[in-house]
């Protein structure tokens, strides 16, 4: 039956436990990281029992146990482990981020994308209150004031602060449709018509297509990292078996070998 | 060393079960290393912890099914054709992306794989409540007496009134369904309804006791202020045994109890705590025999 069971599941918890084997013998456990996980796990604790209220205990262990860990008492681990593939895969990224940037901005049309919101009960029919505020804002942009300025004043969502800025953008980020085809369609710096969405009206403007913009600002990397994962699906497995023959990883049981090649996808 | 989890004593031999009936079997080579970085392991034994934990009853439930179906349902030709039908609609929703989700997503490398280690096995535990069904048709056909009927679902009793008319002049169903009644649930074609089937509770009791032809009295429910017609095609299930028995087979209370029987039969037992605690969360009339 172990076998049967093995058969079934076994690929996830195989791929798991290798994971997990790789990252605590590549990245050492300090002090930070401990707290850095003991805050992730507090944080994601809260955000969970938002939602399953006191059955929260019971969701995150059977999140856990499908990962292969014991179940809520191994939130902390969970995060720690999490937080250690992180560092390997953020540090193989960093060695060639220029090609990756480089290959965002060809393949993925990335770009850099800011955003003025006028927030509407029906984008199809604005209220008298909601078409002043249009006019307001293409009253201040043709005197010309600068769209971050523009943002600042009167856009209505949380990017507002940060004159509109949402950051990196690229075709598989998930935007509502018509929002993300008109910043991919947008031509750098030029500010576009009202683009119309289930959130109300939206001026959009590409600031940067430059790779070089992209990689000063460290704000964008973690934005940058999961660009490439989801660009490249299969890189962490990739990541992680090179990780694993840095550091001699041995099979016993060369049929294991062959079972985690097949599930990541890796030929010798 | 953990105990081998469960067993299908009798019939059912088990990888790596030293004894059916011994509680105390061992996995076996618990102590294997399946890989190493220096003086870290994981071992079969972890392995099996990590399965043991795995936290939902799925996975128990599938490898129990595959060991019935082992025996009660052997692989026919017939079972591939019903394979490559059901799988049919999932590949042109796909289209092109098939292989690729086929790939990425199932896991398996090609489609006569995903066939041949998955969906047959679908295929064959359908198969085995329909099995159970046949092999007690007389009781489920009493208990939940599938039958052939016509339905008119109207707003008003006024319109009700004009639909029954409408019928009894010679309209057929969908006709007077056009004219008079409200198609979003019912458009006149036959329909295999049985007392499980979301039909409203008026229709079905008139129903059952009608003849072959008969055409209702206008029926109301009085839940949904809805007005019904109905009429009997076909009162005997034995007319249509395999379209009823197909139908009987949605229903998640048979299939449960066909599962049980099965259960039952092979002397299920459960000898692994994580796992009867699981079941007995989950779904304690699974636990046959502890």
């Amino acid at each position: 039956m172990y076998d049967d069971l093995f058969k079934t599941i076994g690929n996830d918890l195989l791929y798991a436990s290798f994971e997990r084997l790789v990252a605590n013998a590549a990245v050492e456990t300090t002090k930070d990281l401990e707290q850095q996980a003991k805050q992730l796990s507090e944080s994601a604790y809260a955000n969970i029992s938002q939602s399953y209220g006191s059955s929260t205990d019971a969701f995150i262990s059977q999140q856990l146990n499908s990962l292969g860990y014991k179940g809520v008492d191994e939130f902390e681990t969970y995060w720690l482990d999490y937080l250690k593939v992180q560092e390997i895969t953020k540090a193989y990224y960093e060695k060639d981020i220029d090609k990756y940037i480089a290959s965002l901005i060809k393949d993925q049309q990335a770009r850099l994308v800011s955003h003025i919101l006028v927030t509407m009960e029906d984008s199809e029919k604005p209220t008298e209150d909601e078409m002043k505020k249009v006019k307001e804002i293409e009253t201040a942009l043709a005197n010309g004031t600068s769209f971050e300025d523009v943002a600042k004043k009167h856009s209505a969502d949380g990017s507002a602060q940060n004159g509109g800025k949402l950051g990196y953008v690229d075709k598989n980020t998930n935007f509502v449709k018509e929002f993300l085809d008109a910043s991919l369609k947008a031509e750098t710096g030029v500010v576009t018509d009202w683009v119309k969405t289930e959130f109300g009206w939206h001026k959009i403007l590409v600031t940067s297509t430059s790779a070089e913009d992209m990689k000063k600002d460290k704000d964008l990397r973690d934005s940058i990292y999961s660009a490439i994962e989801t660009a490249q699906p299969k890189i962490r497995y990739t990541i992680m078996w090179e990780k694993a023959n840095e550091l001699k990883i041995e099979f016993p049981d060369k049929e294991i070998k062959e079972k985690l090649m097949k599930i990541m996808e890796i030929e010798e | 060393m953990k105990k081998l989890l469960t067993s299908l004593c009798a019939c059912l031999l088990l990888v790596g079960l030293s004894g059916c009936s011994d509680a105390s079997a061992d996995i076996s080579d618990g102590n294997k290393v399946l890989m190493k970085i220096g003086n870290s392991t994981v071992t079969k034994e972890d392995m099996y912890v990590s399965l043991t934990n795995y936290g939902s009853i799925t996975p128990l439930i599938n490898a129990v099914t595959e060991k019935i179906v082992e025996k009660e349902v052997p692989i026919t030709d017939d079972m591939y054709d019903e394979a490559k039908e059901a799988i049919e609609a999932t590949k042109k929703y796909f289209g092109e992306k098939w292989d690729e989700y086929l790939k990425d997503s199932l896991g398996y490398d090609s489609e006569e794989a995903y066939i041949n280690e998955r969906v047959i096995f679908t295929v064959r535990a359908e198969r085995l409540s329909k099995k159970y069904i046949k092999e007690n048709y007389k009781a489920l056909d009493t208990k939940y007496r599938p039958m052939k009927v016509q339905i008119l679902e109207a707003e008003s009793k006024e319109k009700a009134e004009q639909a029954l008319k409408a019928i009894k002049d010679g309209a057929t169903f969908e006709d007077a369904i056009k004219s008079y009644g409200k198609d979003t649930t019912y458009k006149g074609s036959i329909e295999l309804i049985h007392s499980d089937s979301t039909t409203p509770k008026v229709v079905f009791t008139t129903a059952r006791s009608m003849d072959n032809g008969k055409l209702s009295a206008i029926l109301e429910d009085a839940n949904t202020n809805a007005y019904y017609i109905v009429k009997m095609i076909e009162a005997d299930s034995t007319k249509f045994k395999e379209d009823a028995i197909n139908s009987l087979a949605q229903i998640n209370e048979i299939a449960d109890e066909a599962f049980i029987h099965y259960l039952t039969k092979y002397d299920f037992k459960i000898y692994d705590v994580t796992f009867y605690n699981l079941l007995k969360e989950q779904k304690e009339e699974y636990l046959v025999n502890n």
